[in-house]
Order: structure tokens, then C-alpha cells, then sequence
């Protein structure tokens, strides 16, 4: 089980690259977008790996507030501004 | 007889987390490898719920059939549901403000 | 009547999932706080929904719902192993197209269900939608010629028809 999440966060940080390096920004968008499920899915496993079935409602939560935060962030950024 | 059931249970997770790790190991890829804002949204959107999907359904298939399995069951749901919706909107938001994709076809000119 | 039933239901089983356990503390705590949900929010929650009389046929269309359930996840499994050969190439080789496509869905439901359809189990990406001549813009992975398009437009119509069972 270890290394199933050792597999996944090794994916976030090769994600993570596109972060730094997006060109413009919705490239920036996708990137936190694939990195937040990712770690959702670590989340639950980590409820396995502990053995504490009462984690599982922390991954709900931070579901919800993922969508939410992605919707804002395309939403509010698509005010025009100068520079 | 007994011991046959579990075995049998943890191969099916075994081969659902495996291909889990292809599909998000394939995901990550694809962001850093492709020349385009849309084909980096077909891999943000498509290989990230396949692998979303095997890993969930390596955890139900350990867990078997009880409350947390249909907690589980009602996390993919609206994993399912609020991916495309985030996936359209940030299109959307690329479309809308004419921040032109690097490719064009021939088809597109003459239109 | 018939709104605050079904969000009385929904929000019931929601409740005894998320709570995890039978017992009588629990029932009537959440038979209080569905019962407040669904006065309050029943009005709002259904607002963007058309809803119909004909529940007579509910049990034909669970077939249909399970029907569509399974040809998703088969899909979807379907299209990123294909997307997910185009990153392990050496180069990668790609022929996008931009692609209007129109449906024969009349209901608001259907056609907001398809969207999904499109992006998930298809290798496309619905990126805008024309509201008076009802037609997607899309935009696919790999489609090579216009013969190509023609063979992919009637992999949509497998799904429409299951959604215009469903919806209709």
C-alpha cells in the first residue's frame, strides 16, 4: 500500500513541473486541477494504510472544496486587467 | 476453501492499483510532454479519472460490501460528475478571451 | 409535493451513508434535519430542471440508467488508454480539429447529460454550445480525415439514444 501512494505523490511532483513552466494560464489551471485529485487519492489510501476508516470524510470535504476553488479561480480570473 | 476468497480479492486490487499508477503516471506525462493547451486538457481530463477510477475500485474491492464501500461509491460519483464541469469551464475560459491554440488545421482557415 | 418528497429521500439515504451506523438517535436526527432541508431548499435545488408526471415507467428506465452506467466506464477506460499511448511515444504525433456537431435532443436535461458523454467516454473536449441551431463545438484528439469524423459521429448517436430513453 506504501507504494502505491509513493507512486502517486512521485506523479504530483512530475506534474508539479508544469506549474512553474505553464506558458499562460489555464496550463497552470489543469496542472493544480490533476495535482488536487491526485492527492485526493492519497488521501484515501492513507485511510487504509492507517486503518482509520474515519479519514475517508476529510477526502469528501476536500473533494468538494477542490471543485469549488477551481471554478472560483476560472472565474474570477477572467477579469481583464493591465500588465 | 476459506482462504481461497481473500486471495482472490487482493489479486483483483493488486491489478486495479496497477493499472492506477499507469494511468496517473501517464497523466503526468502527458502535462509535461504535449505541445498544446487542449491536448494537456484531453490528458487532465481523461487519463486522470481512469486512474481515479481503478484506484477506488481497488479499494472497494478490498473493503467488500459494507458502509465504506458506499462512501466510497459516493466520493467517485462526484469525482465523476465535477471533473468534466471543471475540465469545460477552464476550456471555456480559454475560449472565450481568444488566447489562440498553437495548431490549426486547414479546415479552420477556410471556415 | 412531489420535489420535497424525492430531496427528502435523497438527503435520508445520504444521511444513514455518511452517518455509517442504524440506530434511534440517528434516525430521528436526521429525520429532523432532512425534514428542514427539504422545506427550505426544495424550491431552489429543482429550479434549472424540467420535471415530468410519467413515473409509471420507472423500473423500465433502471434498466436503461445501468445500461448507461456500465457503456461509460467501458469507455472511459477505452479512450485513455488511447490517449495515454500518445504520451509514451517518442514523438508525438498529433491531428487536432475543431468539429460542430448537431443533436436531434430536445429536452434541457438530455442535452446537459450529453456534455459529460462527450468528454469523458469520447476522445473529445466540448468547448462551446450554440443554443439556437443546438450544436456542440468539439474538439478531438485524433481524427485524420472526413471520413474519420463520419465514423465518430455515429459513436455519439450510441449514446444519444441511450440518453433520449432515459430523458424522454
Amino acid at each position: 500500500m506504501l507504494y502505491v501512494i509513493l507512486a502517486i505523490i512521485l506523479s504530483a511532483i512530475l506534474a508539479f513541473y508544469r506549474v512553474f513552466k505553464g506558458p499562460s494560464l489555464p496550463d497552470r489551471l489543469v496542472a493544480m486541477n490533476s495535482i488536487g485529485v491526485m492527492f485526493l487519492l492519497v488521501l484515501v489510501l492513507l485511510s487504509y494504510y492507517f486503518e482509520r476508516k474515519i479519514f475517508l470524510d476529510v477526502a469528501l470535504v476536500y473533494g468538494i472544496s477542490l471543485f469549488i476553488n477551481v471554478l472560483i479561480m476560472a472565474k474570477y480570473l477572467k477579469i481583464p486587467w493591465k500588465g | 476453501m476459506i482462504d481461497f476468497l481473500p486471495s482472490i480479492r487482493q489479486l483483483f486490487a493488486f491489478v486495479f492499483f496497477i493499472t492506477g499508477i499507469y494511468f496517473l503516471l501517464s497523466t503526468a506525462v502527458g502535462l509535461i510532454r504535449f505541445p498544446n493547451l487542449y491536448t494537456r486538457l484531453h490528458a487532465g481530463s481523461k487519463c486522470l479519472m481512469a486512474g481515479g477510477i481503478s484506484v477506488f475500485m481497488g479499494c472497494i474491492a478490498l473493503e467488500g460490501i459494507s458502509f465504506v464501500s458506499l462512501k466510497l461509491i459516493i466520493i467517485l460519483a462526484f469525482l465523476l460528475i465535477t471533473n468534466p464541469i471543471a475540465i469545460h469551464v477552464i476550456a471555456k475560459f480559454d475560449n472565450n478571451y481568444n488566447l489562440i491554440p498553437k495548431v490549426y488545421t486547414k479546415e479552420d482557415f477556410e471556415k | 409535493m412531489k420535489k420535497k418528497l424525492l430531496t427528502f429521500v435523497l438527503t435520508f439515504v445520504l444521511w444513514f451513508v455518511l452517518a455509517g451506523r442504524f440506530n434511534i438517535q440517528v434516525f430521528l436526527l436526521g429525520t429532523i434535519i432532512c425534514s428542514i432541508i427539504s422545506l427550505m431548499m426544495a424550491e431552489n435545488l429543482f429550479r434549472l430542471i424540467q420535471m415530468k408526471d410519467g413515473t409509471k415507467d420507472f423500473p423500465k428506465k433502471l434498466y436503461y440508467i445501468f445500461m448507461v452506467i456500465i457503456a461509460f466506464i467501458y469507455d472511459v477506460f477505452l479512450s485513455a488508454f488511447k490517449v495515454s499511448r500518445h504520451a509514451f511515444e517518442m514523438k508525438p504525433s498529433f491531428s487536432p480539429r475543431l468539429v460542430s456537431v448537431q443533436t436531434s435532443l430536445e429536452n434541457s436535461n438530455s442535452m446537459a447529460t450529453l456534455v459529460h458523454f462527450f468528454t469523458l467516454p469520447q476522445g473529445a473536449l466540448a468547448m462551446d454550445f450554440d443554443d439556437i441551431y443546438k450544436e456542440y463545438v468539439i474538439h478531438w484528439i485524433d481524427v485524420d480525415s472526413d471520413d474519420e469524423v463520419e465514423g465518430k459521429k455515429t459513436l455519439i448517436l450510441k449514446h444519444e439514444n441511450l440518453i433520449a430513453k432515459i430523458f424522454d
